[in-house]
């Protein structure tokens, strides 16, 4: 398995023309004649202003002398070309830590606490940082055939990183790196020795023999909150899951990306990669939605103040670049289809130590009891801002939640 | 009656053009697997990618649009509306009012082929007055400016464009939301519109109501018999098609991830189709091959079926195109979904002549007994061909089928 140093390229002239002239040739949908913030979606007056920063105000070469401070290599594995980024640490005490987003969202999400980890900034544990890019993400080559689920992903990324030559590690997840990063949790304990989330996904404390023996109390809040409701049971906001699925959309209106996604990505993906603006305004979606607003802007901005229109554009120029829009949501039809092993997943419990550290914005929330009595839960923060990307929104409390957690599990040697 | 006025279907402007050919000559396509999954994952680029270049190089606009004004159409205001409409009265001093409404993704050009044969009372069949209108929203009818307008607004502006035309009393021919729509019409309008022929009832089976039990009490055991023994056993195969009975959870039925979609983010989707024109072309060649009939043996390994050629296909795209009216034709989903329409429509029973034809291929299909008990149904055929554009796929069979069951109703006097 040979590793080949990777640079972030520059956008060549023909495809920097070609973006540029799609976004000045940008035909807007009609809309209707009255303001109606964000309900029926991204609305034009949030979008344009968007688009026309990316024509004439955004530049590439800045965010890529930045990403090309660090190191990007590619690795084949099970015949993809893996990009990943590596950043050992100077520090002895180091240890290997595994960064894993999700969608729509890319290796960049983590490019303001990438060498605050690496370095143990303020005092705090420091790290070996793998930021993999997913198959069909990034700079990562897409996957070629039907079935790359969350646990081909999962095996992937695990041999990434034994071949980079990290034999323990511990795995931090947001999204789809949450679940790909249970599965190494579940799945690859023997070398993932500790795992944290920010959206940890696991199913309540149902009655089974299980949990009547271990935890027969939370068993019956459980029960009671079901006729009771979740916020008499585990007080105001302690519970947050609208919908008991992954596509109904009837219970969940935030859900129909999933919809579309999970059934005819393919379908989807011509006019989210024909279209710039396309691409743009399905992204910028949730990075409203699911970002953390300080109460009462949300209906009224775009983007959050905490994440910048040059680290968001950053974000989307990554997908338009590499024409990972289309693959990336394929992994959506592929866990939707993966009925069985998304069902064990949810199931199974993660018994290596876990790391939970909730933020306000994030868009699932469940509650205490129902962590502990499915994974080892030896760490939970609730943090007071920041949402469904803390390493951006929120970087600074970011990086200290999960130092704090790695020198725990460094100290209890969880890992050595 | 005054501000009735004439309109003829325009040409594109020279900008126009240069607009839509200088987008189709730069497309990029998304990436896909390596393998042919043929439609499972949606629209494949081996489909798209020939319809795009037919439509660069070869498709002429001029064409349709001279068939189009062989027919004399319209545009009057009804609720502050814009609403278009084709209106062909039959020189047949026999005819009888009739309106053909279309649905999603489709236009007034559906029925094409069946104006004149309508109109005309071919093969000595029976004549109609005919009135084919956009929907608000879609084709050259106006969007609504406001939001609400779901079923219950259009249905009340198309009984309203009949009745402005002297219409009192017509005969309603609809499909997808012309059907459901025709259906609200039915059950509340039955004072203007006096009949109603579909392809898409959308009624509740035989439940033990006072008058189910009194008039059909043996379809009330034979439903009953079918939930336990299945709907096949006691139905016979393919007699019922439910597809879920959802509106948008995709965990029931897979291929309403559009409605998902749809229903919830209109204007986050728009962007995509309404810049791209690959990106519009292929959301709608999607439901142009699902939903229609394919030999089965070419159903995975062709785009359209035979019976509906590119350019009939590329004109009703063109019209999404060319009026900008895919961004405003989604929202009705939008606003069904949030006023919970569909309970509204499927509920009620109809008590105005019936007749529902079953084409080989569509997206439900309801038993005859359940029609039997929800309508008073006058005409049920099946057909071994066709599918949810049968106007357009099979338009000699809806042809006759129209004309049979409006000689019904013209000998009958049930419309006068």
């Amino acid at each position: 398995m040979s590793i080949e140093p990777f640079e972030v390229p520059s956008i060549s002239p023909e495809r920097l023309a070609l973006l540029k002239e799609k976004l000045k040739n940008a035909e807007y949908p009609n809309e209707l004649e009255k303001d109606v913030g964000w309900t029926y979606g991204a609305p034009r007056w949030a979008v344009e202003p968007l688009v026309k920063a990316w024509l004439n105000d955004y530049n590439w070469e800045t965010a890529r002398a930045e990403m090309n401070r660090w190191h990007h290599y590619h690795v084949t594995i099970q015949g993809l070309r893996v990009h990943f980024i590596h950043e050992p640490s100077k520090s002895p005490d180091a240890i290997p830590l595994l960064l894993l987003n999700g969608w729509p969202s890319n290796f960049y999400e983590y490019h303001k606490v990438i060498e605050p980890l690496r370095d143990g900034a303020n005092g705090g544990q420091a790290f070996h940082v793998v930021i993999p890019s997913l198959p069909g993400y990034g700079f990562s080559e897409a996957p070629k055939l039907t079935g790359h689920n969350v646990s081909k992903n999962g095996e992937i990324i695990h041999e990434l990183m034994t071949a980079i030559g990290y034999n323990e590690y511990v795995t931090h997840g947001s999204d789809w790196g949450s679940m790909i990063g249970k599965w190494i949790a579940q799945e690859r304990s023997a070398h993932c020795k500790a795992y944290h989330t920010v959206m940890p996904l696991c199913l309540p404390p149902l009655p089974t023999p299980t949990h009547l023996f271990s935890h027969p109390l939370k068993v019956l809040k459980f029960l009671a909150s079901i006729s009771l409701g979740f916020d008499t049971v585990y007080g105001k906001g302690h519970v947050r899951l609208k919908g008991r699925s992954f596509a109904d959309v009837e219970n969940d209106r935030e859900a129909g990306y999933r919809g579309i996604q999970g059934t005819r990505p393919y379908t989807l993906a011509f006019g989210l990669t024909d279209s710039p603006v396309g691409l743009l305004a399905w992204m910028l979606e949730k990075f409203h939605n699911w970002t953390f607003h300080p109460s009462g802007s949300r209906d009224t901005v775009a983007l959050p103040e905490t994440i910048s229109v040059d680290e968001f554009l950053t974000q989307v120029t990554i997908y338009w670049l590499t024409n990972t829009m289309s693959s990336s949501t394929r992994l959506y039809y592929e866990a939707f289809h993966d009925e069985k092993g998304m069902k064990d997943m949810m199931w199974n419990p993660v018994k290596i130590p876990t790391g939970v550290a909730y933020y306000p914005g994030e868009i699932t929330k469940l509650a205490k009891e129902w962590l502990e009595a499915s994974m080892n839960t030896v760490h939970y923060a609730e943090v007071s801002v920041g949402g469904h990307f803390p390493s951006l929104e929120v970087d600074e409390l970011f990086v200290d939640d999960i130092q704090r957690f790695g020198k725990l599990i460094k100290t209890k040697k969880y890992i050595q | 009656m005054s501000d009735i006025e004439p309109f003829v279907v325009p040409s594109f402007t020279p900008e126009q053009l240069a607009l839509l050919k200088d987008k189709l000559s730069k497309p990029v396509f998304p990436n896909e697997l390596e393998e042919d999954y043929g439609w499972e994952y949606g629209a494949p680029t081996w489909a798209v990618k020939p319809m795009a270049t037919e439509w660069l190089e070869n498709y002429d606009w001029e064409k349709p649009r001279a068939e189009m004004n062989r027919w004399k159409h319209y545009h009057t205001t009804i609720d502050g509306l814009k609403m278009h409409f084709v209106h062909e009265p039959s020189s047949n001093p026999d005819a009888i009012p009739i309106m053909l409404v279309h649905g999603w993704p489709s236009t007034f050009y559906e029925f094409h082929k069946v104006i004149e044969p309508l109109r005309d009372g071919a093969n000595g069949g029976q004549a109609f007055h005919v009135v084919v209108p956009s929907l608000p929203g879609f084709g050259f009818s106006d969007p609504p400016k406001t939001r609400g307008y779901g079923v219950a607004k259009m249905a009340e502006i198309l009984n309203s464009l009949m009745v402005k035309l002297g219409y009192s009393q017509y005969l309603l021919q609809g499909g997808d939301w012309g059907a459901i729509i025709g259906k609200y019409i039915a059950t509340r309008y039955n004072t203007n519109c006096k009949a109603f022929h579909t392809g898409l009832p959308y009624c509740l089976p035989p439940l033990p109501t006072p008058r189910n039990l009194l008039f059909y009490p043996f379809k009330i055991a034979k439903f009953g018999a079918s939930l336990l023994l299945g709907f096949d056993r006691v139905y016979g195969k393919g007699k019922l098609i439910l597809n879920g009975a959802t509106f948008a959870n995709a965990e029931l039925y897979n291929g309403c991830g559009y409605r998902a979609i749809q229903g919830t983010r209109p204007y986050t989707l728009a962007y995509g189709l309404t810049d791209s024109p690959l990106g519009l072309m292929a959301w709608m060649l999607e439901k142009f091959h699902e939903w229609t009939y394919h030999p089965p043996a070419k159903q995975d390994i062709q785009a359209l079926p035979e019976t509906i050629s590119s350019e009939v296909f590329l004109t009703q795209v063109t019209l999404y195109w060319l009026t900008n009216t895919m961004s405003s034709s989604i929202r009705i989903y939008y606003e069904c979904l949030r006023q919970k329409e569909m309970y509204k429509v499927v509920f009620p029973r109809v008590k105005i002549p019936v007749a529902v034809t079953a084409y080989a291929h569509d997206i439900s299909r309801l038993p005859q007994d359940w029609l039997e008990t929800a309508t008073d149904l006058y005409q049920y055929s099946e057909y071994e061909s066709g599918g949810h554009f049968p106007a357009t796929e099979e338009s000699e069979l809806f042809t006759e089928d129209v004309q049979r069951f409006g000689k019904i109703l013209h000998d009958k006097k049930i419309i006068q």
